[in-house]
Order: structure tokens, then sequence, then C-alpha cells
């Protein structure tokens, strides 16, 4: 049971797109991780991408019962998960990629989950049930980041083919990484509120330190500027509606069914 | 949301006799025909005096999380708080992790495990205080080893549950379930499962 809180209207609205583009993000990337399920590089990264999915995929259901509590509109974590149309998704450009090969899915979950622990540091206690969760959340993402980055180490390091695929999929990535940090509409309520501790724009900085403390030594150079024009978190491409069929589907074919 | 992958344990058996409301209260359940409406009932009065919370923490030794039989949630420290009320009795859970897909199960199998008392029972799981592997009780570590998982340790610490031997690799930080890494023992050469020290 979340307690009741009352915050001001703006305070609450931000908030609200907070949370959503936080679950979606780990909604899309989990469901991204489990297609790796079954025909993983080695059985270890099988058992591990579906553990990580396991993982992200719980993560988006305990934030996406935050927000059905805090909206308290009658729409639960089930219906605020599937059943939106591709556009009302919120996750940031950088999950809207394929899948690729597997050079890209390390890239870009090193991408990632390095932005999200900088996400994750800016929450402060403003919202208690949202700094409980953040504070579990975080135990079990540095493990993500651990698994991610010797990833990262590997195919770096692993010269040939290994290093030209990962170097290229990170080239590839780079211009839309930005976006999981893009400074959310009402920030400066959410910082008000104590809800978030700082800025967005702090946390990519940390992020970029972060991400160049990690490759530095592997001899790669990234630039993670954001120079896109493009919004963050809206205009989904093909690639993501592909996948929304996918994950839809079931609740599609029969809406309400429950097991 | 079903999250992931539930390995069905030992049979729990059916929650007879009990109903489970949408809050997650069980109550005994009343004899079909003549039932007043919830709303015009009259209070109820339980033997709740004679119940102490060392009573029901003892049935709930009874009840494990499915994806680690041989502890019960109270040696993995899953259980924050009993409060036995006049009326109920009111119980924390912490769930190990975030995405835990026997959450419902484990509450499930905590009203089975109470029904004997005859008392309706809130059970619900909260983050407010985070669980970590550190609330294993030791009883609950040695029985971990002695199922051949090892217990949480940290980097280095890990040692094989077979034949104790440190010298031992972590294949890969992740398991077949969330909350073990796979490990391999150069000594007695058996790969084996670590709980992941969160
Ligand atoms: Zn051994």
């Amino acid at each position: 049971m979340t307690p009741a809180v009352t915050f001001e209207p703006r305070v609450s609205a931000a908030l609200a797109d907070f949370l959503l583009s936080m679950a979606d993000d780990e909604f899309v990337i989990g469901f991204s991780d489990s297609e790796w399920t079954g025909i993983a590089p080695i059985l270890e990264e099988d058992v591990a991408m579906s553990s990580l999915a396991q993982d992200e995929l719980g993560h988006a259901r305990a934030l996406y019962e935050l927000l059905a509590d805090l909206r308290a509109d009658g729409h639960d974590a089930d219906a605020l998960a599937y059943d939106r149309e591709p556009e009302a998704y919120r996750h940031a450009r950088l999950l809207d990629h394929g899948r690729g090969d597997w050079a890209t899915t390390i890239a870009r979950r090193f991408l990632y989950d390095t932005a999200d622990a900088a996400r994750l540091a800016s929450v402060g206690e403003g919202w208690p049930p949202l700094a409980d969760l953040v504070a579990k959340i975080r135990r079990e993402e540095r493990y993500h980041v651990m698994h991610v980055t010797l990833w990262a180490e590997r195919l770096a390091n692993g010269g040939g083919e290994a290093r030209s695929r990962f170097l290229d999929a990170l080239e590839a990535l780079a211009p839309d990484a930005g976006s999981v940090l893009a400074s959310p509409d009402g920030e400066s309520a959410l910082i008000g509120a104590g809800i978030l501790t700082r800025p967005m724009a702090d946390a990519a900085s940390a992020w970029r330190a972060d991400v160049a403390a990690i490759l530095g030594p592997l001899g790669i150079t990234l630039n993670l500027a954001n120079t896109e024009a493009r919004p963050a978190r809206a205009e989904h491409g093909e690639a993501f509606r592909w996948l929304w069929g996918e994950f839809t589907s079931v609740r599609r074919s029969e809406p309400g069914a429950t097991w | 949301m079903v999250v992931g992958r539930v390995h069905l344990g030992p049979s729990f058996g059916t929650r007879r006799n009990m109903v489970t409301t949408k809050a997650g209260v069980t109550e005994p359940a009343r004899p079909a025909g003549g039932v007043a409406s919830p709303a015009r009932r009259s209070p109820r009065r339980y033997p709740t005096r004679r119940i102490s919370a060392d009573d029901v923490r003892d049935l709930l030794r009874g009840v494990a999380d499915p994806e680690i039989p041989t502890v019960s949630i109270v040696d993995l420290g899953m259980v924050e708080a009993i409060e036995v009320r006049h009326d109920h009795i009111a119980i924390e859970l912490l769930p190990t992790f975030v995405g835990c897909p026997a959450q419902q199960l484990i509450r499930d199998s905590v009203f089975d495990a109470l029904a004997p008392l005859g008392i309706p029972v809130r059970a619900e799981f909260t983050f407010r205080v985070p669980w970590t592997s550190d609330r294993i009780s030791p009883f609950g570590r040695e029985r971990l080893a002695a199922s051949g998982f090892a217990p949480p340790a940290g980097p280095g610490e890990v040692r094989c549950p077979y034949c104790r031997s440190a010298r031992v690799a972590m294949d890969s930080a992740f398991g077949p379930t969330q909350c073990r890494s796979l490990f391999y023992c150069r000594d007695c050469r058996q790969p084996f499962e670590a709980f992941k020290p969160v």
C-alpha cells in the first residue's frame, strides 16, 4: 500500500511522467533482453540475459504499480504495460533500436545501464515509496553494470571482428545514448519536492565521466554529447512497433484474460 | 504482470475454508447462504489473546520461497514484522528481489500456514526496508550450504558447498533464478550455485 501523498498538481504530473519514462525504459529493455532467451552466443549468457530480463520487467512492474497508485484512475500495472498504443510509450530513443547483433546488444545495455545508474543516483527522499523502491533496485542494478562492463571489456579486448563490431555499435548508438538522461518535463518541480536531488544535466555529466573511465583504458573515446534534435522519448520507429506487436500479442488476443 | 519463471516447488496445498480478498486478507469462509454483507456484518471477536507473534513465527517456519525450498521465509529474513491485533494478524514481508515472481505464491502459503489459527490474516510485501542477503539467519546459511547452494559471501569469500575449497571461480553473476550466481570449484570440479550478495 502506498501512503497517501498530496503533491501540488504540477509536482504529481511531473512525477507521473518521470515514473512512466523510467518504467517504460525498464520494460522495453527487459523485453529486448528476453529476445536472447534460447539464442544467446553461450549458454551462460542465455541464462544471464533471461535473468536480466526478469529483473528489468520486475522493476518495470514495481514502477508501473507506483504510477497506478499515484494516478488512482483505475488503470493497473498490466493496463499501463500492455494497453497503450506504440506512440504512447515514453522509453528513451536509445532503446528504440532493434536487437541487432550481440555487440549491439552489449553496447546498448552498457550505455543504458551506466546512464540508468546515474539516474537512480539522482532520486531523493521526496516521495518515500519511490525512494524505497529505488534503494532496492540499485542493489540489483549494480550486477547489471558489472556484467555488461565485463562484456564490453571482453569485446573491446577481443580484437578483430569482436572489437570492430563493438566499436561500430557504440558509434551508431552514441547519438541516442543521452536520451536516457534528457531533462524530464517539470524537472524543477521534482527537484523542489525532493523527488530528484539534481538536474538530469548533472547526472549526464557524471554518466559521461563514468563511461569515459571504463572505455578510456580500452582505447575507446565516444562522443556522448546530446546533439540530436529529435525528441528523447517520443516518435518511435519500426523496430519498436515490431517489439510492441510481440509483447502485446497475448494481451490483445484475449483482452482481460487472467491466469 | 506475471514476471518470470516460477519454479513450482513442493505443493503448499489449497486454501481450505479460507477466502482471499483483493486486499490480501484471508478470512475464515462463511457457510454458503445467509451471509451478511461485509458492510453490515457485526465486528467479530477472535481469541487472539492466546496467540503470540512467536507462535505465528513458528508457523511461518513451514513456509518457503519456492525458489529456495530448503530455507523458510523466516530464516531467509523475509518476515519483517508480525503484529497480532485484536481482530487480525498483520504480516509484513520483504521480497528478496523486486521482480520476485513468487510473491503471490508465498503470500498464499502464509495464509495456508496460518489457517489453523482461524483468524483473518493480512500479509503485504513492502520495500519500506530493503531485503538484503545479510538477513539470512545462521541456520538458514547452514541449510543453504547443506543443499549445495553456497550462502551469500563477498568476492573472494565464496566457498565450495561440497568440499569447502576457496579455489572457486564465478562463471556468471546470473543464474537460473534472480538470487543465484554460477560458480565452478577447481578442487572438486563441481559447478555450483551461490546466493548473490545483495
Ligand atoms: Zn569443491
